[in-house]
């Protein structure tokens, strides 16, 4: 349980953690549209880019992240590494609907058509798929131990599984145009924008999964607090 | 007192945030019957999941033989523990002998169904057609025939009587009291008094979340 | 050797239940020729390019009864309440997992042997070499078992069940059903002009494994 007594203020770390997250989303869309030049061909749409790179890390940092704590909780049940498989899954299907959304704008604009089956963003769309349907299963399980012990098993096939696909993809969609390849940084302004942007999207999204595990946390201890009140009235009923 | 084979400390179940169990001791010994009685949703079943590692408890411990059950090699655990609930478990397209024949082959153990079923009032007759016919007591008896084939020394009853005739009743006690005889540790989670009583059971009785004693027999 | 007497034994169960209860293969029989014929109306439009069609309706087929077998292969066990009594066993829960993998096969293989040739013979196809059509069905059905198994019986308590296995099962399989689509496609075509061994690849790094991983995670879930 908790040894800190609940306030109403979050802790100086998640204040910080916050404040640098905004400042560098600010900073980074501050660079992108005034002092990077937009491209010749593509205009201001060619932005997207910065971002939708950006959110493909977050995604990757997430599921990556799931899949190893669902290694982690099958093998030696614990409430935190729990937490933190849940968060980072949740977390990294918010990241892949970023991605899915910022390729087919960019898609458009470039390609003329929403959606080329690119292996990249087919990868992203089958990792959504599964990371959506584990979460639905958590959802039906109600937060029992099947319910979790199903969603770590899902997790922990889901990484090997994404492997493949990858490669599937890959060798499948070869001849498909890609979506956004990084050919398009010449200057250096644009690649400080590049950095920039990949930076606030990381931030932002270690920022969700730290509120995100927090807020699993603070489920968890209440729980536990019911638990131990009803083991108080166990005890007086004597 | 004979060893003990199954030792629970400290046992803690809880469901929906609310403890059904905690502070559960218990101690079964070999050559004895424990029959544990409660009110509905007091957690006798969720007692027998707990011990026959079907579930993880919140805290606590059980132990086979002093160890714990998690660090039981599974299939090992499987040729010790057998456990019978309300419902029969049998495939219903398989005959009464086809079912025994298959447990026994799973769990490593001995004797002929046919003694099993003979111990169990199942008529020679009836042990080739498929147990889909067979009437919900019959089914049950065919279920508890396990018990005879099975190399256990721990028992874990569930309400084993439910569906039983008084015939059918009574070959129970007489399973009971004989495995016990021969060494067997038993837990019987019951509602029925007479039964606890014509087998000879340590009664005791799951209240707010512990295991107490009840009636005249000493407690351990 | 208890491992394989094992697991044998509990495969003979299943296909003995099987054959006096005809619960199961029939009805995926059945499903198969529908999809076929289905499929066939929803593209046999153009008689010039329907052949083309044929690897993807074959193994689209294959996905779907494959699931309609996977569903029922654990909600057997847990509507007679054997569940517990099949994953004890004195070597364990290994022999559960692979006993119903191999009826899985079983199954599925029987379908697929039927429904084939059938999907040949609407799709107005010809099979040039025969034993690499085999091969590609082969590990479809390898693959499809291996991690259906497992996640028929990760789910076989949940809620929904019916509904959740496909969403779960088509994204783990993805790689093997493009795999196998494709090289299908490959050898179909009259000249074997495309290289298919990536693709045969894939495939059987998919069956390897998943081979190894699933029956890993089977062994730490708990049954009732």
């Amino acid at each position: 349980m908790s040894a800190k007594q609940p306030t109403d203020k979050p802790p100086l770390g998640m204040l910080v953690l916050t404040g640098l997250t905004f400042c560098t989303i600010a900073a980074s869309a501050w660079h992108v549209f005034l002092n990077t030049p937009s491209d010749a061909t593509l205009g201001i749409v060619q932005k997207i880019f910065y971002w939708h790179v950006g959110a493909a890390f977050g995604m990757l940092l997430g599921m990556v992240t799931a899949s190893l704590a669902s290694l982690l909780d099958l093998v030696s049940p614990n409430d935190r590494v729990d937490a933190i498989a849940r968060a980072t899954m949740e977390v990294g299907v918010v990241f892949a609907l970023m991605v899915l959304t910022s390729g087919p704008i960019w898609a458009r604009k470039s390609w003329g058509t929403y959606w080329t089956w690119e292996p990249r963003l087919t990868l992203t769309l089958l990792v959504l798929l599964l990371a959506l349907a584990i979460t639905a299963i958590r959802g039906l399980a109600a937060d029992s131990e099947s319910g979790r012990k199903i969603a770590a098993a899902l997790g922990v096939l889901g990484a090997p599984a994404a492997y493949l696909i990858h490669v599937a993809v890959k060798l499948w969609g070869g001849t498909h145009p890609t979506v956004i390849d990084g050919g398009g940084i010449r200057s250096t302004e644009m690649r400080v924008s590049f950095w920039l942007s990949v930076a606030a999207m990381l931030l932002l999204c270690v920022t969700f999964i730290v509120a995100r595990y927090r807020q699993i946390r603070i489920a968890q201890d209440t729980r536990e607090l019911r638990l131990t009140l009803s083991a108080r009235a166990l005890e007086d009923n004597a | 007192m004979s060893a003990p084979r199954l030792q629970v400390r400290g046992l803690a179940w809880a469901i929906d945030d609310r403890y059904v169990i905690r502070g559960l001791d218990l101690t079964l010994h070999a050559g004895e019957c424990v029959a544990v009685t409660g009110e509905n949703g007091a957690g006798k079943s969720s007692l027998i999941s707990l011990l026959t590692g079907a579930r993880t408890p919140r805290a606590g411990s059980v132990q086979l033989d002093g160890v714990p059950l998690d660090d039981v090699d599974p299939g090992h655990l499987a040729t010790r523990l057998a456990h019978v609930g309300h419902r029969p478990s049998l495939y219903l397209d398989l005959s009464a002998r086809e079912n025994l024949a298959l447990f026994r082959a799973l769990v490593g153990g001995h004797g002929r169904p046919d003694d099993a079923l003979d111990a169990m009032g199942i008529l020679p007759a009836d042990r080739d057609r498929p147990v889909r016919g067979f009437s919900r007591g019959m089914q049950q008896r065919t279920a508890l025939g396990r018990l005879i084939v099975s190399p256990a020394d721990v028992w874990l009853l569930d309400e084993p009587s439910t569906g039983l005739d008084e015939r059918g009743r009574s070959l129970l006690v007489d399973l009971v009291r004989s495995g016990v005889a021969h060494g067997v540790a038993c837990l019987l989670v019951s509602h029925d008094l007479t039964e606890i009583a014509r087998i000879g059971a340590r009664h005791m009785q799951l209240t707010r979340g512990r295991l107490v004693t009840q009636g005249a027999r000493d407690a351990e | 050797m208890t491992h394989l007497h094992l697991t044998w034994l509990l495969f003979r169960k299943d296909l003995l239940i099987e054959a006096r209860s005809r619960e199961i293969v029939g009805f995926m029989l059945l499903f198969s020729v529908l999809c076929v014929v289905i499929f066939a109306f929803a593209f046999l439009t153009d008689a010039d390019r329907a052949r083309l069609f044929l690897p993807g309706v074959l193994w689209v087929t294959l996905l779907f009864s494959g699931t309609v077998g996977l569903l029922r292969l654990f909600a057997r066990e847990d509507e007679s309440g054997t569940l517990g009594i099949c994953a004890r066993s004195r070597a364990g829960a290994l022999p559960l997992y692979w006993s119903k993998v191999a009826v899985q096969i079983a199954f599925s293989g029987i379908v697929t042997a039927c429904v084939t040739p059938l999907a040949v013979v609407f799709f107005d196809a010809e099979v040039p070499d025969v034993g690499l059509s085999f091969a590609a069905l082969a590990l479809g059905i390898l693959g499809q078992s291996f991690v259906g198994t497992l996640c028929s019986a990760l789910l076989v308590t949940v809620r929904l069940r019916e509904v959740l296995l496909p969403l779960v099962l088509y994204p783990l399989l993805s790689p093997l059903f493009i795999g196998g689509v494709k090289m299908t496609s490959i050898v179909l075509s009259r000249t074997i002009a495309e290289d298919y061994t990536a693709w045969l690849g894939l495939m059987v790094a998919f069956d390897v494994i998943f081979m190894v991983a699933s029956p890993a995670v089977f062994t730490r879930l708990r049954y009732e």
